[in-house]
């Protein structure tokens, strides 16, 4: 099937709207992305046809709502490599990498942790809360805006574990997961991987990477909001404790203990998000049907005119070059970033502006912010332009 | 042309801020900062007999951000300690005409905390709670 940047937009319903009387263009998506009426629709129908509490009640409608929830799991599995029974479906990627930092530190007693200087504060924070006391952590420095290099993963051992992020938010470069993960493993370390921005802009297949753990959000790739997922290697699922307990994810409770369910019900407790994985599912069958390999040339095509009209402006700095994902995080000449974002703001162009979560990132390439804008398969040449002209009419305003 | 948030006296504020750059030291001083965004304003205050006979703001910010130390230190010029302690929020969002929304307030009320900082740093007082309340907000 042709792309067809037009077709996909009337899928949109947001996308037609003005915003201070001037078309939208909506530039944020590395943040959030905005909803096909498929993902809205599907899960409208669920709730008018078939709402239940899955893996609950036995009767005709809850198994109905248990058979839909698991079919979003399987089609979630597919999507990236996995089994069923290796995807866990958690609040968001946040939730997810929180759960691998206390899987790793609590039960698998890793007593370092190596990060990078790339990370979002939500794969830092996160080992910081879980290592206290209990773990030390180092952070591979960038020589250059365009990732990891291989050989500056060093120190790993049987007792660490490598905490990485696929795709920078900030800078759009993306790491190679696999090698990276080669590299933990041939040390017997642990592998975890943040794969929030890369899992809506490429092909992944985990079992190929080989990580243990690997976090992803449903809402930066069309599905709603309050849904992630967290991908635990079978091995590992099947001897990890839960770290939240409740109904639903027991096999039985007596006063004097409590045995689980098996992965991956003993780390879903409490009555699941299922709407939210069937607008997932959802999403994945709309991402599918337009095909990661067409979205992903698409965007890197969008990259390409947005960086190429940015020069035309004049006085822009561009950070990196990775083009994979969409992402151009710029500033322009001495202004600041926040007035860059106002002004697009004003004339329709939806931007972010600030550290986007990565103070230590944004330290590292010298800039107290960023204006940023972040491209997806429904985003046109024309967007580029507009926020071009933005820039250019926020600099005649500024100086 | 929407407008929005940059009107002409905001834009000449940024521009050709007034009375930017440091006062000779010793002298109160109030440094803030808003981690979102980067903004850092240090205020410098001349205060004798009670009075402020010079301000001054330096740092590197926003324009909203610019333009609210630069009335800021129009505004406290020649007043009285007392009088220019009871300048809060109010009178800076009427000094710059707008009413941003909670991101860009931070920017226009971090110059006011870092003035408050410094004016408080001279009486060698403690801030009273709702003081502190108002511009608790616009960062660290």
């Amino acid at each position: 099937m042709a792309f067809d940047v037009d077709r996909i937009r009337e899928d949109f319903p947001i996308l037609a709207r003005k915003m201070n009387g001037k078309q939208l263009a909506y530039l944020d998506n590395a943040a959030t992305t905005q909803k096909p009426a498929a993902v809205l629709e599907a899960m409208r129908s669920y709730y008018e046809n078939s709402n239940a509490n899955a893996h609950r009640g036995g009767n005709a409608l809850a198994e109905q709502a248990t058979d839909i929830y698991e079919n979003a799991r399987k089609r979630v599995a597919r999507f990236i490599g996995a089994e069923p029974s290796e995807i866990v479906f958690t609040r968001n990627a946040t939730e997810a990498l929180n759960l691998s930092a206390r899987f790793c530190v609590e039960q698998m007693g890793a007593k370092k942790v190596l990060l990078t200087e790339m990370e979002h504060h939500s794969n830092i924070v996160n080992w910081q809360l879980a290592a206290k006391g209990k773990a030390s952590i180092k952070y591979v420095k960038m020589r250059d805006l365009g990732g990891i290099c291989k050989e500056d993963v060093t120190g790993l051992g049987a007792d660490s574990v490598f905490s990485f992020t696929h795709a920078s938010n900030v800078l759009g470069a993306v790491n190679d997961a696999a090698l990276l993960c080669r590299l933990a493993k041939k040390a017997g370390a642990l592998s975890v991987v943040d794969g929030a921005q890369s899992v809506p802009h490429m092909k992944v297949d985990v079992h190929k990477i080989g990580c243990d753990f690997f976090a992803f959000s449903a809402h930066k790739m069309l599905g709603p909001t309050g849904l992630g997922v967290l991908y635990i290697r079978k091995e590992l699922a099947g001897l990890l404790e839960p770290v939240f307990g409740g109904g639903g994810a027991i096999k039985s409770v007596q006063l004097s203990g409590t045995s689980f369910a098996r992965a991956p019900q003993k780390f879903e407790p409490g009555t699941q998000d299922v709407a939210g994985a069937v607008g997932l599912s959802a999403a994945i069958d709309y991402l599918k049907k337009i095909g990661m390999g067409a979205i992903e040339r698409h965007v890197a095509a969008l990259r390409g005119a947005c960086v190429e009209s940015l020069k035309e402006v004049g006085g822009v700095h561009v950070y990196g070059n990775g083009s994979k994902t969409g992402i151009v995080s710029f500033n322009v000449g001495r202004l600041h970033a926040h007035d860059i974002a106002q002004i697009a703001s004003d004339d329709g162009v939806m931007l972010r502006a600030g550290h986007h979560c990565c103070q230590p990132l944004m330290k590292a390439i010298g800039a107290s912010a960023t204006a940023r804008a972040s491209f997806y398969l429904y985003n046109t040449k024309d967007e580029a332009q507009q926020l071009a002209a933005a820039v250019a009419r926020a600099k005649k305003v500024l100086s | 042309m929407n407008e929005g948030m940059y009107r002409e006296n905001i834009l000449d504020h940024y521009k050709k801020p007034h009375h930017r750059g440091k006062l000779p030291k010793p002298c109160p001083q109030g440094h803030a900062v808003n981690p979102f965004c980067g903004d850092d304003i240090t205020f410098y205050l001349k205060v004798s007999k009670e009075k402020v006979e010079d301000a001054s703001f330096d740092g590197h910010a926003c324009a909203i951000c610019t333009a609210s130390a630069s009335m800021l230190t129009d505004e406290v010029m020649g007043k009285g300690a007392e009088k220019a302690r009871a300048i809060g929020k109010e009178r800076v969002l009427e000094l710059l005409g707008v009413s941003p929304g909670p991101t860009r307030l931070k920017c226009a009320l971090l110059p006011l905390k870092a003035f408050k900082l410094a004016l408080y740093s001279h009486l060698k007082k403690k801030m009273g709670e709702e003081e502190k309340k108002e511009i608790e907000e616009a960062g660290e």
